[in-house]
């Protein structure tokens, strides 16, 4: 029952941090006197790559979700066999039972085959929750490439007021990259407003954070919930 | 204690997939009747328009996360009996301990096994039957 929590998280000072790398960097370029001195094409460079990088992300996250539910149709459709076998088979059971002619050995080896039939059944049902259960990794991994998203948001925007900042002889839109042509359409909306909730943990040396259900079961048992 | 096929059950969560596993696990269970809803603003015109006794709710949601819709629940007369499960994965601990503190009937954090989804729904369910 014990499973690991994925370890992917966020900081929750990303942001934050981010900022002030921009005005670190800002003010760093700012002394070192080096606008014209080749920094500014970099600078263009990596924030024009940001809407790429975003765009990567988002056509993963399209990919992931219709290959889950790809896998999830399936699985519906085969547990719908699944179960039309099974009545099937407790169909021909009850009819062998009530065919008095039946040969008693037939009666018997018929009964034998439907119950090597049905516990195939079962298993085959456990492999498809099984299938089914592993397909939550869209769920993870999508809520972390919409925190990568929003971080490269940030660190865009931050970068873009830096290059305006530096070189306010230029245009926005010289300085500026395209704005993003494709948002994630199978990965949901990120919050209407900044949120402190953090997804999946990535830090594995954290020790703020459970990583396990018994971890979360004792800390509310300690608790008298 | 009423059976799992008893219950009509609503399921917020922002990925479908997730909506998709959570569903197919209460069906089977033997769950019948189970409402979706993407985010706590829909959960709660669906908690408003029909008869719903349980809850499975994830946290990190677009336009009103886990914790407020707990909280509205709790603050609402006409809902506060309904029992919240969270599945989520939040992994904190202030934020296992803070959904207990509103209310939460139970709490586990993803990636979880069909049995512990079971598990928490029949305590729960017990517990419904013994204070009702």
């Amino acid at each position: 029952m014990t499973q690991n929590v994925p370890m992917v998280a966020a900081s929750p000072q990303v942001i934050q941090q981010i900022g002030e790398l921009t005005r670190m960097l800002h003010d760093t370029i700012e002394q070192l006197g080096v606008v014209n001195v080749g920094v500014m094409p970099e600078l263009q460079a990596a924030t024009s790559a940001l809407p790429d990088a975003r765009s990567r992300l988002n056509y993963i996250a399209n990919k992931t979700s219709d290959a889950a539910n790809r896998v999830l149709n399936s699985v519906d459709d085969a547990k719908l066999e699944h179960q039309r076998l099974m009545s099937e088979s407790r169909q021909i059971v009850e009819a062998i039972d009530a065919d008095e002619r039946l040969d008693a050995r037939m009666r018997e080896r018929v009964h034998q085959h439907i119950g090597n039939l049905n516990a195939s059944c079962d298993r085959i049902d456990e492999h498809l929750t099984n299938i089914m259960m592993a397909q939550d990794f869209h769920d993870l991994t999508g809520q972390i490439i919409k925190k990568v998203v929003r971080v490269t948001n940030e660190l865009e925007a931050n970068l873009v007021k830096l290059l305006i900042d530096l070189h306010p002889d230029q245009s926005v839109t010289e300085v500026a990259p395209a704005p993003p042509t494709a948002a994630v359409q199978t990965a949901p909306a990120p919050p209407a407003r900044p949120s402190d909730l953090e997804g999946p943990v990535v830090d594995d040396t954290r020790t703020d954070v459970v990583t396990d259900q018994n971890e979360v079961d004792d800390l509310l048992a300690r608790m008298g919930f | 204690m009423p059976s799992y096929s008893d219950l009509r059950y609503l399921v917020v969560d922002d990925f479908s997939t997730m909506r998709r596993i959570v569903r197919g696990l209460i069906k089977e269970m033997g769950g019948q009747f189970i409402e979706e809803a993407e985010d706590g603003v829909t959960a709660l015109q669906v908690l408003r328009a029909n008869k719903i006794d349980f809850i499975v709710s994830d946290i990190n949601m677009p336009n009103m996360d886990g914790f407020e819709l707990l909280t509205q629940i709790k603050q609402d007369p006409a809902l506060c009996h309904i029992p919240v499960l969270m599945v989520t994965a939040e992994a904190r601990k202030e934020d296992i301990v803070r959904a207990a503190q509103i209310g939460a009937a139970g709490y586990i954090v993803k990636p979880f096994t069909k049995a512990t989804l079971e598990e928490k729904l029949s305590k729960i369910i017990q517990r419904m039957t013994v204070t009702a």
